[in-house]
């Protein structure tokens, strides 16, 4: 068993953020649970209180419509969200991401709110919402907001939630373009990837309107690559161009320096992904 | 110490038990209610020894808080049987070897179900390796569990019904 703690299970949101007040900075909000039983079990978190939102009613909704686009509710299982008809059909490249992510068992119970706010440096999805300029909804007692998903991660690393504050639902618009995701790695598995980067890119009338570039596992956040994006719009994304924006890439990244890679052999990593990401975008 | 009255079935049957809410359901599984086949392994959620069905979807038990189950169904490696003998899948294990120390056959099984019951068409061995991801296996080298696991997916039920009579004579 774990350390002994305090569980709620409340069956509203603001009974949930009255719970997580109360309770204090040593509360914990249990969504699917695969990193905060991870962190309990080795000691790597304690908890006073533990806040069940599972019995919240429409938490793990996916809704989608051609003009507002998708809308997740954050208690939504990765595998909810792999088998979604809508998201098949129109948020591929969510698929292609998420194809990556966790085994199979974890996907059953991980939850998309859950990834989000736990805010890791090397993950995967985060990278692919903050290409398509997903935002997030959060609840608190003093009422709702929304906030971009890039706003929501604060650059120093973890979120933006203050005391009280749920994060309920992601919403995504269409993808402008083609959108994809890409990463490496040295184990095919389970593993977190040593560099991975989303690209979205829109063409119209041969030339490139609309694009972004986000590289994960690099610093506490994934990042946009703003030069990179600005050197790309109005160009036609021939071979010449493609190469320069791997280039813009190259010192605007500042990866781990860690075991498992040097930052070096990361960069170099990082310019092939966005030489091969851009060439895949472009027709 | 706060106890907690929990309602869930599990292998078709309904139980009542008291625990404590910082119990998993590994916890419960395997200490309250006898079901040691249900193996625990790193409980981190990732060596997959200890997966078991929640309404039908394989989840690390380990990573699965007690009081979450209340009202839910499991299914662990000793519902898997079919009236008292092996499941085609368990006697394909039998018959292809896909066991050595046996410790992560119960999750392995539990997977393989899992899968076996969501694909639409004949597997191929790739799928079957990204369905067993979740699960290590440290003496076999996988191949003979893929080996029974395609074994089932690609023989006839018929077929597999004379396999599990072989495999449940074997025990006898």
């Amino acid at each position: 068993m774990l350390a002994p703690f305090a569980y709620f299970a409340p069956s509203s949101l603001a009974e949930a953020s009255a719970l997580l007040l109360a309770n204090g900075p040593r509360a914990r909000v249990l969504a699917g649970g695969t990193s905060l039983l991870v962190a309990l079990e080795r000691s790597q978190a304690s908890a006073d209180a533990v806040i069940n939102l599972k019995r919240i009613p429409s938490l793990r909704d996916i809704t989608y419509d051609s003009h507002a686009g998708l809308q997740i509710g954050a208690l939504a299982t990765l595998s909810e969200l792999l088998r979604s008809a809508p998201i098949q059909k129109h948020y591929p490249v969510l698929i292609e991401t998420m194809g990556f992510m966790a085994t199979p068992q974890v996907q059953n119970l991980a939850t998309i709110g859950g990834n989000l706010c736990q805010a890791a440096p090397a993950a995967d999805l985060i990278v692919t919402l903050l290409a398509l300029d997903a935002t997030v909804r959060l609840y608190s007692s003093n009422g709702e907001r929304s906030l971009s998903l890039d706003s929501f991660l604060p650059t120093w690393g973890g979120t933006i939630l203050q005391p009280g504050e749920i994060l309920t639902r992601i919403d995504i618009p269409l993808p402008r373009g083609k959108a994809h995701y890409d990463r490496f790695m040295i184990r095919s598995a389970a593993d977190v990837p040593l560099a991975n980067l989303a690209g979205v890119l829109e063409i119209e009338n041969d030339l490139i309107t609309h694009t972004r570039l986000v590289v994960g596992a690099n610093g506490a956040r994934p990042t946009r690559m703003l030069r990179a994006e600005r050197a790309l719009i109005g160009q036609r994304g021939d071979a010449a161009c493609i190469e320069h924006a791997a280039e813009l890439v190259v010192p605007d990244v500042y990866p781990p320096d860690d075991w498992r890679a040097s930052r070096e052999y990361r960069r170099a990593l990082i310019a092939t992904l966005t030489r091969r990401m851009l060439t895949r975008l472009v027709p | 110490m706060e106890q907690l009255s929990l309602a869930l079935t599990v292998n078709g049957e309904a139980y009542q038990v008291t625990t404590r809410p910082y119990a998993t359901l590994l916890d419960v599984l395997h200490d309250q209610l006898g079901l040691t086949g249900t193996h625990e392994g790193c409980r981190m959620g990732e060596c997959g020894s200890c997966s078991v069905l929640l309404d039908g979807h394989a989840v690390n038990a380990c990573l699965v808080l007690a009081p979450d189950v209340e009202g839910r169904a499991v299914t662990t490696v000793e519902g898997l049987a079919e009236n008292g003998s092996l499941s085609a899948l368990q006697a394909a294990f039998v018959q292809c070897g896909a066991l050595q120390c046996g410790y992560c056959t119960s999750g392995m099984l539990i997977s393989a179900a899992a899968f076996l019951k969501r694909v639409q068409e004949t597997p191929t061995a790739a799928e079957v390796r990204r369905a067993l991801v979740g699960n290590l296996c440290r003496c076999t080298g996988y191949a003979k569990i893929i080996d029974a696991i395609l074994a089932v997916a690609t023989k006839s039920p018929n077929e597999m019904n004379v396999a599990s009579e072989f495999a449940a004579r074997g025990h006898d």
